[in-house]
């Protein structure tokens, strides 16, 4: 009976031989700097145009405020842009910038917009062939063979999963950190930024606003990044498990998260839609206060609903693996 | 020295007890038992599609039985794979191991899924199939051969007292068929007990000292190869100056038969090799006899051959033997 | 034995160990943010605001630049104006030309729809007061949502339905203080700044039963002109000429707002008021 850690060895090992993670790593090299790029030209347009931060966000408050006024735009969009106005002018009221251009800030706004597609995606690199490989290249043979019970040998792969994610999200952390240092400097650990907006219906709620450091709001901006990347990842172990080719299972969970973001934009008006895992991926958006894709949708409840779809697979894919038979 | 203690306690190393494997609706394998004894190499015949290959999963818990029990030195092998496969080395149809990783670190890999095997031991199984020269490249550099090599030192790892191999020789040369059949009595010599599966009866008949035949997912003989072969019949040939004089003289004796031209299963080859020849059944041991007695009618013998029954005849002679009695 | 094989015996040890580490940072930063979202602490204190900058005291010809602010309603937010430019954009380009000096906007915080009332109140907003400190130049337009109670999104008209001679008798009086406030407040965040204000034209002039508005447009005009004397740093640019003659030509195809040509005509009213 093999302990554990070694078998979380083998499959460390096996994932890292894989170059999957130097895979994940090369995209994000060679993408990041194409972000950081972008939001150079932004905050040099801004710097062009505005004297001062504060002009230029009392213009993105006017700007905003001006197209709610149209109405020719959807609710919902209304909803997000009243809350991104009140966001704003609390800011500004507390002259506080939001959005200085450092390394810190960046990162935090990559992390936010890469959340619900881009970490899924790198996961489901790692993820989706960790044992439908095994069957197709008929090692699994070889692996089912020792001595060992199938719970712990998928075990072992789950925990394998878990560090890994650990290991994008903060790899993904890292370099777009030191990539748009480069840009804009590597300061702006200590400056505030106020979370705990609370959006109530049309409006936003002030009462339990208060400001943490950016140091801070990214290290929990990364825990529920990393929350909702482990549940993609255990749902494509489940999926990798009963589908058994890993490009069926890697197209599965890719379609699965594009419609969860396709949903999570346009499908306010169909509330059933909340209980989905992959409208719930977005964790950041409490943090961030800005208004969630369906009306009732909490952190308490993203988190709930994520979590039953994540022991669901496990046990799923726990109860299929173990019976099983390997026939080809 | 687990190992030891299992022979002295037990003859039967591996005992399969009535397995039955229903897919779907379909029964795949009806009725299989056998024992394998320690020291022994056991062969397992079939056809292909006879259920060879689900039977030798269900040994190895890669399939789990519908009903019925594999136990290996006494342990079940569905119910505790843990401990029972910790006897077991095998390989299941192709040797394929991980190609992103050298042939060491393939090891290493297995070696830490069983406790109690050290790098001594790894070096040690590399050293028995010969393989330390390139264990440290990457196996997709492998040809089919050294990846056999590969999978056997796996498969000895753990030091096991049985070791199940399906289709050892396929796609190997004939010289590496040589030499794996060598280093197979090798392994039994030391005492380990070998499972060979294997469509070719030659092959059976040249390795293993026992034989389970299977066939439409049921054993339907169980026995020393000698015997089977024996049971079956072999056919002995004869070719003569003058067949007209040979065949009055075998036929006006009573303990030979002659077969004739559409009863039997001969290799075409063999009798193109044999002009004329005639086939009879007879026993072995008066072939010297009838020589002399040939010699003084003076009937001059060009040839005399003996030949095994093939697979399909045995088939054909075992099913009859059961549907008889 | 081999390279290959030491190299693989220090990758898992080193692997191993950054992922449980990641892992580790990743539980505090998630345990982090279920606490603050449940829990939430007081926050660090926000630091001490640094000034923003204010506009320099003296005439407009002594600065060496001019910064500009705009404030009021959809005529200079730009509404009607396909090129997008508006007359603000269009004053600025045309104010670098004729002075030679750097010209910059700092703000355009007009918005569609917006109210007297509304301006009055959006000057008490930290934003907008900043923005007008910093202002050498405020250019502002204000009044046709209340005088001519066009529907909030400024774009629609009901074909002179809501407009009557009668109803905009009613309203200058109503509407006249706070024009009053506007000036005052505008005074009191900017003492330096040259307040531009421009003044109404009437849209309906083509319209046989609304050409009487004019009259009363122009008594609106009259009393900003009045205001503006009395501050003795501000301007009135009148416009109801320019849409007298032609309407069809400088209207947009809302018949309200200006079309391109119509603020180029504003724009250019602005710059000779200047100078």
């Amino acid at each position: 009976m093999a302990n554990l850690l070694a078998l979380i060895h083998n499959e460390t090992i096996k994932v890292w031989r894989k170059k999957r993670f130097a895979v994940v790593a090369l995209v994000l090299i060679v993408l990041i700097p194409v972000f950081v790029y972008a939001q150079m030209k932004i905050a040099q347009n801004n710097a062009s145009k505005f004297a001062d931060w504060r002009s230029e966000l009392q213009q993105r408050i006017t700007d905003n405020t001006n197209a709610l006024s149209s109405e020719r735009i959807p609710e919902e969009w209304k909803r997000w842009r009243r809350a991104l106005v009140q966001q704003l002018q609390y800011y500004l009221d507390h002259d506080v910038n939001p959005n200085t251009p450092n390394a810190v800030t960046f990162t935090s706004s990559f992390l936010e917009n890469s959340v619900s597609l881009f970490i899924p995606l790198m996961v489901l690199a790692v993820a989706s062939d960790l044992v439908s490989a095994e069957r197709s290249t008929g090692t699994i043979k070889m692996l089912l063979t020792r001595p060992v019970r199938r719970w712990r040998i998928l075990l072992s792969k789950w925990v394998t999963l878990i560090l890994y994610v650990s290991l994008i999200v903060v790899a993904t952390v890292a370099l777009a950190y030191l990539i748009s240092g480069l840009a804009f400097g590597y300061e702006g650990w200590g400056e505030p930024v106020f979370v705990g907006f609370e959006p109530q219906g049309s409006d936003i709620e002030l009462g339990a606003v208060h400001a943490v450091t950016r140091g801070a709001y990214l290290l929990m901006e990364m825990g529920l990044v990393w929350f909702s990347a482990l549940v993609v990842a255990t749902i494509a172990l489940m999926v990798s498990v009963l589908l058994r080719s890993t490009a069926a299972s890697l197209v599965t969970m890719m379609a699965a998260v594009i419609s969860g973001m396709i949903l999570a934009n346009m499908a306010s008006s169909w509330h059933s839609a909340k209980y989905l895992f992959n409208v719930n991926l977005d964790l950041t958006v409490y943090l961030q206060g800005t208004p969630p894709p369906i009306e009732g949708m909490t952190l308490g409840f993203s988190l709930a609903v994520l979590g039953v779809w994540g022991a669901a697979a496990l046990a799923t894919a726990f109860a299929v693996f173990t019976k099983q038979d390997i026939l080809a | 020295m687990d190992k030891t203690r299992i022979e002295s306690d037990r003859d039967v190393i591996l005992s399969v007890q009535g397995l039955k494997k229903n897919i779907g609706r379909k029964t795949i394998i009806r009725n299989v038992s056998f024992d394998v004894r320690a020291g022994e190499i056991f062969g397992f015949l079939g056809p292909n599609g006879s259920g060879k290959t689900t039977t030798i999963r269900m040994l190895v818990d890669l399939i789990k039985p519908t009903s019925g029990r594999v136990l290996v030195c006494g342990e079940d092998v569905n119910r505790h794979p843990e401990l029972a496969l910790r006897y077991v080395g095998c390989i299941v149809e192709n040797p394929e191991m991980y190609p992103y990783l050298t042939g060491w670190e393939n090891l290493e890999h297995f070696a830490r899924m069983q406790e109690g095997i050290t790098r001594e031991r790894i070096r040690e199984v590399v050293d028995i199939v010969q393989m330390d020269k390139r264990i440290h490249d990457k196996v997709k550099t492998y040809s089919l051969g050294m990846r056999q090599r590969l999978g056997i030192a796996q498969a000895l790892l753990g030091s096991p007292g049985l070791l199940i191999l399906d289709e050892p020789t396929n796609g190997l040369d004939p010289k590496g068929i040589k030499e794996l059949r060598e280093f197979i009595r090798k392994l039994a010599d030391s005492g380990m007990s070998l499972f060979i599966s294997s469509h070719l009866l030659s092959e059976i008949q040249l390795m293993c000292d026992r034989v389970a035949i299977i066939a439409g997912g049921e054993v339907i003989a169980v026995g020393s190869v000698d015997e089977l072969v024996k049971q079956a019949g072999s056919y002995t040939l004869w070719q003569f100056d003058k067949p007209e004089a040979g065949l009055r003289l075998l036929e006006g004796s009573g303990d030979v038969a002659i077969v004739g031209d559409g009863e039997h299963r001969i290799d075409e080859a063999l009798l193109a090799s044999l002009p004329g020849a005639i086939v009879t059944v007879m026993d072995e041991e008066s072939i010297p006899e009838w020589i002399e007695r040939f010699v003084a009618a003076g009937v001059r013998i060009l040839a005399v051959h003996k030949t095994a029954p093939s697979l399909e005849e045995l088939f054909l002679k075992l099913t009859e033997g059961e549907s008889v009695g | 034995m081999s390279k290959g094989k030491s190299g693989n015996s220090r990758l898992w040890p080193i692997l191993g160990l950054t992922m449980l580490l990641c892992t580790a940072l990743m539980l505090v930063g998630f345990a982090a943010a279920l606490r603050d979202a449940w829990f939430p602490s007081r926050g660090i204190a926000v630091p001490e605001a640094s000034e923003p900058p204010k506009a320099a005291e003296g005439g407009l010809a002594d600065k060496p630049q001019w910064l500009v602010a705009a404030l009021g309603d959809s005529l200079t937010r730009g509404t009607g104006d396909e090129t997008g430019e508006g007359y603000v954009k269009r004053t600025v380009a045309l104010l670098k030309e004729a002075s030679g000096k750097p010209v910059k906007l700092v703000n355009n915080l007009a918005v569609n729809g917006l109210t007297a009332i509304r301006l009055s109140d959006q000057l008490e907003q930290r934003g907008v007061q900043q923005a007008v400190a910093q202002a050498d130049i405020v250019l502002l337009t204000i009044g046709g949502n209340d005088l001519f109670q066009i529907a909030q999104s400024g774009g629609s008209i009901a074909e002179g339905r809501d407009v009557s001679p009668e109803l905009l008798e009613r309203l200058i009086p109503q509407t006249e203080p706070l024009l009053d406030e506007i000036f005052e407040k505008l005074r009191r965040i900017n003492p330096n700044a040259r307040i531009v204000y421009v003044g109404l034209y009437n849209p309906f002039y083509d319209m046989e039963q609304a050409r009487s508005m004019s009259a009363h447009i122009l008594d609106w005009n009259d009393y900003a002109h009045r205001l503006a004397a009395a501050d003795g740093n501000a301007t009135v640019v009148p416009t109801y000429d320019l849409f007298e003659s032609n309407v069809k030509a400088y209207l947009s195809s809302d018949h309200f707002h200006p079309n391109a040509k119509g603020y180029e005509r504003i724009a250019a009213r602005i710059v000779q008021s200047l100078e």
